[in-house]
Order: C-alpha cells, then sequence, then structure tokens
C-alpha cells in the first residue's frame, strides 16, 4: 500500500524529480536541435539537388535546340522548300516528307513530328501528312521562329514546339520556319533521374526518398511536368493543376530561389528547394515531406521514451527496498507507544540497527523508564489533595452563615417599596379621569367626521402601515358591494385580483412616499378611479403612519366618452365614404373630361365642387384627428430626430404658397450644433408645418422666418412673422379649440381653416414631451410662435 | 388587363371605382354585401386578380369576408386589399392577421392612386 504523505511517496516523487528531470530536459534539448541540424541539412541537400536538376534541364532543352538547329542547315531540306515555294511541286512535297520521316524524326524517338511552315505560316511539309496545309501564321512559334531559335514555354499536348528559321544556304534569305515537336517523356525522365541511372551518371541520395517530388510549375502557376504522371499512372493526372504555393511565388515575383519548410499543393507540410528559370517563367521545385524528413528524429524520441520508463522502473524499486529499510524500525516504535499508551509502562523495544534509529530506540527506553517513576510519585500527591480539600469544605459552611444576615437587610428595602406604590396608584387614578374626558371629546369628533366622510359619494378608507383599516365611510360598502363586517383591506384587495394588486399599490404608496393614481379600472360592469396618497406625520419626522385610499365610480363618465367614440366612429365613416365619392367623381370630371366641358360656367362649378369636398374632408380628418388626440389613442414614437433636415423640407413644401403672396419665407441655418431631439418624426413635422403654413396665410406682406436654437434641455424653433399681430386678450385663447383668432386681428381668410390647427398643434406636441406657446406678439409688428421638444439624451 | 372584384356596400364607392378602374384599363366587377359577394366568387371564372373588400359593411362585415376568403381553397391565394374610412389603426391589425395584403384608407388617397396601388399588390404577388 502507498499512502499519500509516508516517505515512501516522498521518496519516490524525489528520486523520480532527480532522475527524470534532467533526462526530459536534455532529451527536449537536444531533439529540437537535432530537428533544426536536419531540417537545414534537408534543405541544403534539396538545394544542390535542384539545381543539378536545373542543370539537367537546361542540358535538355540545349540539345533539343541544337538538334532543331542541326535539321534546318540539312542541305535537302534547304533546296526542298526552296522548290515547293517556287514549283507547288506536291512530287517535292512528298519526297521532303520521306526525308523527314525516314533520316530525321527516326534520329530520336522522343520526336513526335516535324514541321516546315512557308514565310506565310503556312505547313508546306510535314512528317504526318494530315498537318500539311494548316494556317500556323499566329502561332507564337512562327512568329519568333523567323528571327532565332525558339522554344516553347508552355507544353501544349505535353509537347516541347522548338521552332528555327530556315534559310538559304547561299544567300542568306530567310525561306521559311523549321518546326520540331517533341514528346515531353524525355524530360520526366531528366527530372525523375531515370534518365541518368540509363546513362549511368551519378545519382542524389534522395533519389531514394519516397516523398520526394521534383517538378516544374509555369508562369501561370500550374504544374507544367511531373515525372510521376507517365512513370506510374501512365496518364497527365498531375498536369495542369493549380501550384500557389511559396517556391512558386517567390520565384514569381522576385526570381528569389528558396530552401525551407513550407505547405506544398497537396497540403502537406513539406522542406523544399527551388530553382527559378526567370526567361521562361517556369519554376524548379523539389520537396519531401517533413513526415519523412524528420523520421530520424521520431527514431530518437522513441528511444529516449525507452530510456525514460527504464529509469522509471528501476527509481520506484529503489524506493521500495530504502523505505523497506527505513520504515520498518520506525513502525516497531509506532507499536510500542501504542502498548505505552495502554498503561503498559514496563514495555520496551528492541531494535538493533546499529544506526540512528538503534540510539532513539534507547532513548525511547529510557523516558518509558523515567515515566513508569514519575507514576508511582503521583499517587501520593492525590492523597495530599483530598486533605486540602476537606479544608476548603469547611471554610464554605462559614460563608453561609454571613449569606443570611444580609437577607434580613433586603426584606426591609422591600417594604419601602410598598409604601411609595400606594402613592402611585393615587395618581393613577386622576390621570384616568382625565383621560375618560378627553376620550369622550374625541369620540364627538370622530362622530362629526364621519358624518362628514359619509355624505360624500367617494369611497374613502384610512388604513395603518399594516393595512389595517382605521377609518372607512359608507360609500365603500356601497361602490364594492361589500358587508362592513368582512371588510379588511386583504379582502377588499381581494375583490380586485387581476386588475390591479391594490395591497402591492398601497405598499409602493408607503414605501416612496407619494401618491398613487389609477385612473381607471374595470370592476364588475363599473369602471372605478382609485387614488392612494401616504399619510405624513410632520410633527414625528416625516413619518408615514398609513395611506388613504379613494374610490370614485367613473362608470357614468366612461359611458359618455364611450358614446361619444362612438359617434365619432359613425361620424368618420359616415361623413367620409359620400365625401370620397364627391371628391373622386369630380376630379375624374376633371382629369378625363376637361375638353367636353365648354362652358366656362359648368368647369367653374365642378372645380367648386371639387374643392369644396377636398376642404371638407380635410375638416372632418382635422376633426378626427382632434378626437382622437384627445383620447389619447394617435400613437407617438419617441426616437432621437435631427429636426434640421425637416425644417428645410417643410420651408420648401411651403415656399411657393409664400412666393404666391409675394412674401420672403427664410429658415436661418443655426451656427452652433443643434442635438437630437426625442419626437416622432412625421407628428413634429406637421407640427412645425402647421405654424409656417399658418404664418404664410395670416401675413400679407414681409418675411417669415424660421430659427432653431438649443435651449436648455430643449430644442426649440421659433417661426416669426411680419403680419398684424394679436392682442393680448387674443392671445390668451389662441391654442384654445375652435379657437377663430378673430378677424379685426388676424385678416383671416375663415375658409381656409376650421380653427383646429393650433389646437391639433398643441395636442401633438405636447403629447411628445414638448411645448407650444405664442412668444411674443404686439399689434402691427407681427408674432412670434415658439415650439419646443426635449432633447434625446446619450 | 387585370381582373378587380370590389366589395363595397356604398353604391357610390363601387359606381366610382367601376368607371376609375374601367379608365384604367382594367376589368371590374363590384357587389355591394358580402353574402352576395361570397356567393358571386363560389362560380366566378375566371377569379379575380385582386379583391378589394371593404371593412364597414351592414350584412356582413369586411373581417367576416375576409375570414371565408381565406378559408377557401378555391379563392384563399388572391391578394385582398381592405379598403375603408374607419381610422382605427387596430382594426387594420386584425385584418393582417387574418391575411389582409393592404390597408387603405379611401379618403386619404385620391382615385388614381388606388388604381396604382392595386396593381402594385398584384405584381408583387406575381413576383
Amino acid at each position: 500500500m502507498i499512502k499519500l504523505k509516508s516517505i515512501k511517496t516522498k521518496l519516490l516523487i524525489l528520486f523520480l524529480l532527480v532522475g527524470l528531470l534532467p533526462l526530459a530536459v536534455w532529451g527536449v534539448f537536444n531533439i529540437s536541435a537535432a530537428r533544426q541540424d536536419l531540417e537545414r541539412e534537408i534543405a541544403n541537400k534539396l538545394l544542390l539537388f535542384a539545381e543539378a536538376k536545373e542543370g539537367q534541364v537546361y542540358a535538355f532543352l540545349d540539345s533539343i535546340k541544337s538538334r532543331t538547329i542541326d535539321f534546318s542547315s540539312d542541305g535537302f531540306i534547304r533546296d526542298s522548300i526552296k522548290e515547293i515555294i517556287k514549283t507547288r511541286s506536291s512530287r517535292a512535297v512528298q519526297d521532303l516528307n520521306q526525308h523527314l520521316v525516314k533520316n530525321k524524326q527516326s534520329l530520336d524517338p522522343t520526336l513526335a513530328g516535324i514541321l516546315i511552315l512557308d514565310l506565310k505560316g503556312k505547313v508546306v511539309s510535314a512528317t504526318d501528312e494530315k498537318e500539311i496545309g494548316k494556317d500556323e501564321a499566329n502561332d507564337e512559334y512562327f512568329l519568333n521562329g523567323q528571327k532565332e531559335v525558339f522554344i516553347t514555354d508552355d507544353l501544349l499536348g505535353h509537347q516541347f514546339i522548338v521552332a528555327s528559321p530556315l534559310t538559304d544556304k547561299e544567300t542568306g534569305e530567310l525561306l521559311g520556319v523549321l518546326v520540331n515537336v517533341f514528346k515531353t517523356e524525355k524530360l520526366y525522365a531528366v527530372l525523375s533521374g531515370e534518365l541518368q541511372k540509363q546513362e549511368g551518371a551519378l545519382t542524389s541520395s534522395l533519389d531514394q526518398a519516397g516523398t520526394l517530388e521534383i517538378y516544374l510549375v509555369d508562369r501561370e502557376k500550374e504544374m507544367l511536368v511531373h515525372p510521376r504522371s507517365t512513370q506510374k499512372t501512365g496518364e497527365y493526372y498531375f498536369i495542369g493543376i493549380k501550384i500557389d504555393t511559396l517556391p512558386v511565388k517567390k520565384c514569381l515575383e522576385n526570381k528569389e530561389e528558396i530552401a525551407t519548410t513550407y505547405t506544398n499543393y497537396a497540403q502537406q507540410q513539406v522542406i523544399g528547394a527551388s530553382m527559378c528559370f526567370p526567361q521562361r517563367g517556369w519554376t524548379l521545385v523539389a520537396e519531401i515531406t517533413t513526415e519523412e524528413a524528420f523520421l530520424p528524429i521520431v527514431e530518437m524520441e522513441t528511444r529516449l521514451g525507452i530510456t525514460a520508463a527504464f529509469l522509471i522502473v528501476i527509481v520506484i524499486l529503489v524506493t521500495f527496498l530504502i523505505a523497506f529499510i527505513f520504515t520498518r524500525p520506525i513502525k516497531y516504535l509506532h507499536e510500542a507507544t501504542e502498548v505505552i499508551a495502554q498503561g503498559n509502562l514496563t514495555y520496551r523495544v528492541n531494535i538493533k540497527t546499529g544506526d540512528e534509529i538503534e540510539q532513539l530506540a534507547s532513548a525511547f527506553n529510557d523516558m518509558v523508564q523515567k515515566l513508569e517513576e514519575s507514576h508511582s510519585g503521583l499517587e501520593e500527591k492525590v492523597r495530599e489533595k483530598t486533605k486540602e480539600l476537606a479544608k476548603k469544605i469547611e471554610d464554605i459552611g462559614k460563608t453561609n452563615k454571613s449569606l443570611a444576615d444580609a437577607e434580613s437587610a433586603m426584606l426591609n428595602i422591600l417594604e419601602d417599596a410598598r409604601e411609595l406604590e400606594k402613592e402611585l396608584a393615587e395618581e393613577k387614578e386622576s390621570v384616568e379621569r382625565k383621560v375618560v374626558e378627553r376620550t369622550r371629546e374625541l369620540g364627538e369628533e370622530q362622530a362629526r367626521l364621519m358624518a362628514s366622510l359619509n355624505s360624500i359619494s367617494f369611497g374613502f378608507i384610512i388604513a395603518d402601515t399594516t393595512h389595517h383599516i382605521i377609518i372607512k365611510n359608507q360609500a365603500v360598502a356601497k361602490i364594492l358591494g361589500i358587508t362592513d363586517e368582512s371588510m379588511t383591506m386583504v379582502n377588499i384587495s381581494g375583490i380586485f385580483q387581476g386588475t390591479v394588486n391594490l395591497l402591492e399599490q398601497s405598499e409602493r404608496c408607503i414605501m416612496e412616499r407619494r401618491n398613487i393614481d389609477i385612473p381607471e379600472i374595470m370592476f364588475g360592469s363599473k369602471f372605478l378611479k382609485l387614488f392612494i396618497a401616504p399619510i405624513i406625520m410632520i410633527r414625528d419626522h416625516n413619518e408615514v403612519i398609513g395611506y388613504v385610499l379613494l374610490f370614485q365610480d367613473i362608470t357614468e363618465a366612461k359611458v359618455i366618452e364611450r358614446s361619444r367614440e362612438e359617434f365619432f366612429a359613425v361620424a368618420s365613416h359616415e361623413l367620409r365614404t359620400p365625401l370620397t365619392a364627391i371628391r373622386g367623381n369630380s376630379e375624374m370630371i376633371q382629369d378625363l373630361y376637361k375638353d367636353k366641358i365648354v362652358d366656362k360656367d359648368m368647369a367653374g362649378m365642378i372645380s367648386d365642387i371639387h374643392e369644396a369636398s377636398t376642404r371638407l374632408i380635410g375638416i372632418v380628418n382635422d376633426f378626427l384627428d382632434v378626437s382622437r388626440l384627445e383620447q389619447g389613442k394617435t400613437m407617438f414614437k419617441k426616437e432621437p430626430v435631427d429636426i434640421l433636415p425637416i425644417i428645410r423640407e417643410t420651408c420648401k413644401e411651403i415656399e411657393p404658397l409664400a412666393k404666391a403672396k409675394n412674401l420672403v419665407l427664410t429658415f436661418n441655418e443655426p451656427k452652433e450644433t443643434i442635438p437630437l431631439a426625442l419626437t416622432d418624426s412625421t407628428r413634429i413635422k406637421q407640427a412645425i408645418s402647421n405654424l409656417i403654413d399658418n404664418a404664410v396665410k395670416y401675413t400679407e406682406k414681409g418675411t417669415i422666418t424660421v430659427i432653431v436654437e438649443k435651449d436648455g434641455n430643449s430644442v426649440a424653433v421659433s417661426v416669426t412673422d411680419t403680419g398684424k399681430g394679436i392682442s393680448p386678450e387674443n392671445q390668451s385663447l389662441l391654442f384654445r379649440k375652435f379657437q377663430q383668432a378673430g378677424e379685426e386681428i388676424l385678416t383671416r381668410d375663415v375658409s381656409k381653416s376650421t380653427g383646429l390647427g393650433l389646437y391639433i398643434t398643441k395636442l401633438v406636441v405636447e403629447a411628445m414631451g414638448g411645448k407650444v406657446s405664442l412668444a411674443k406678439s404686439a399689434l402691427g409688428e407681427g408674432s412670434t410662435f415658439r415650439l419646443t421638444m426635449p432633447i434625446a439624451s446619450r | 388587363m387585370s381582373k378587380f372584384f370590389l366589395i363595397d356596400d356604398d353604391v357610390f364607392i363601387t359606381r366610382m371605382y367601376e368607371r376609375v378602374f374601367r379608365m384604367a384599363n382594367h376589368e371590374i366587377e363590384t357587389v355591394n354585401d358580402g353574402p352576395e359577394a361570397l356567393k358571386l366568387l363560389e362560380t366566378m371564372n375566371p377569379l379575380p386578380d385582386v379583391i378589394a373588400l371593404d371593412a364597414i359593411m351592414p350584412k356582413m362585415n369586411g373581417i367576416d369576408v375576409l375570414q371565408k376568403i381565406r378559408a377557401s381553397e378555391r379563392l384563399k391565394n388572391i391578394p385582398v386589399v381592405i379598403l375603408t374610412n374607419s381610422i382605427n389603426k387596430e382594426d387594420a391589425e386584425k385584418f393582417f392577421e387574418l391575411g389582409a395584403n393592404l390597408f387603405l384608407i379611401k379618403m386619404e388617397q385620391d382615385s388614381m392612386e388606388i388604381v396604382r396601388k392595386l396593381e402594385e399588390v398584384l405584381r408583387i404577388k406575381n413576383k
């Protein structure tokens, strides 16, 4: 058994630390160093390898180039082409074809074909007769091959095309272009190392690596040559795949040749090296997967792991051995202490290890010896102590006697106290008489209070802070329909369950020390208005001692309100339908039968009908607007609004109206920044438009000026006109319903106004938390209307 | 040319829109109460492209008519535009819940605008 805190465990941990830690540090350090060295070595090897391959590729290109030059200087070919161009003899063509097949193509098995083009780019002779007559005038190799020997960069159809100029031996005149088409197989063999092996040349040790890949990539970052594509699969599987890897990028961008670790086209981590062919835009890449490259490191790690495992086993065995030697005597000592603790003081231990533990054992035995001796002395002491105790008991008996004397003194004091009590009782009787008298007076006062409370139609309750009802009037029972006996706040609250939590509301009233107004709740078929107010004792440190609860039966008022709403709904529908028909039809007559109405009066009448119905619809709309605003049925958005564009737009809309009256309407753009207002953009536009519209309507000449400014916590819009002004007595009536400021003050076109405009503006602005007012007005000088809205807090 | 079907108890309205829609080169059929409308729709062939429906009508109100239309396999995919002069926005919500495509207040649009908006509903549906 290994206990967590035993010496064995501690030793084991210690040995493991001492033994394994250095091994681990050494291992990690060495492996990472070896890994770096290996990576560098392999990268260098790959670089050398790639360099060698680069040379071989160049050599291959040179070989096919020189082969082509060799062909182009063939006398028979030169003479034949001259004859063909001159005579167009089919015989000459046939001879030349034969010559190409037999004497030229047979020289090299990788030669796929030979073409001879005339100066127009037309094929005049070929090893494959099907090619004759084809037009190659626009091909790269024809264009370049007229000037010098040219090898194509991309391998169309896995072939190299090499073109060379054909010239007259004597005159040096250009006769045509000789084109050799080579199969790429040979280049595959060059890259794979097959060719070198066949020719007995030295091969690199890297050729043995299983994951070694060596390939060419063209300037479009596409695989150009990959030896494995023909060697193993016999197909061109690899060719044309996109190689957008680090070495290709470096080569194409900076012509930089690298040897490093990166992710290759197959998303494998590889070590690779690259060589660039700057003129051809090719990149030669040689790479080997890191997995294979680092195989020796993996082996090294495995060896290290095995060593560590061995070490652990040895450490454990040594630990157990040492622990056995040290802990056995300690265990004996422990057993001895247990025996002695049970009272056997004659027990001794016998350990003969010859070391410090034996010394400890003999010291232990000495100690037990002393303990045994002192134990026998103790019994003597107990006897002495018992004697002392008997003496003390005797002393306590004496003390008791003096306590009895003190008790009799106490009794005397009690008698004095009883006399004092009698005097107090007499005093109390006289106070009680006074209290009775005062109570009677209070009773009369309360009766008067109750009589007056009972005479009001409101339900009235006073309760204390624990919701115990102190006073209630008769109306409570009448309104709520419950008996006086069952009237507790809990029961009353129960009646309203589901609509309002009365106890909670009362509690809130007490806690927050404020009135709570519940304007309308349903109670059976009735509508009630509730009001709760805290009772605050100003004398007693403003303590809340209870609350007043008022009920008002507002059923009747609700019925009236509801019938008014219904009236408006019905009126709106009934009025609007025929009005729509009148307007719609008159509009159609005007729009579509203009030409047929010759009579001027008739046209005028129809126009009047249309205008009158339009105005009437406006009036009905105003009425309905007012009705809905008054009932609080209109919904307002409250969102941050930039007021400036709204004012600009409104001014632009009203401008034509002002121009028609020769008035100047200006909006003074503010110099300061105007904060966003918290309002409903549609509704505020309606209000501002109304003010400007009014100003234009009621001003005969001069200017209308709109300004906007920040005023404390509000954004304020002012509209100033140079109209006739409004007299003080009319100013107070201005914002009332159906109010018309009076013709004697404003030359007012009654036919254009319902008298509701300013009233609607006021309702709208106030519903959004703003204010609208007549800021100043003087007769003959004009008026300024001002509208505010709250600033949107951030 | 599309076919519109207008249900409105007010003959002024039905007569006016008959003219308006015809002038806009559309086929229009009108009827002045809900039950009659539903009866006609049962056998109507071809079915209208859009139904315009008044909200407040005596025999059967717009809500009931709309419910019947949406419950019918034959009619449920026809767009329905509510044409009303009631200004109650809560009503509008109820109609939208029942599957109305548009809610128009007659008095707030001039007549040609109504035609354009109904054409728009049809265009969206056909998309």
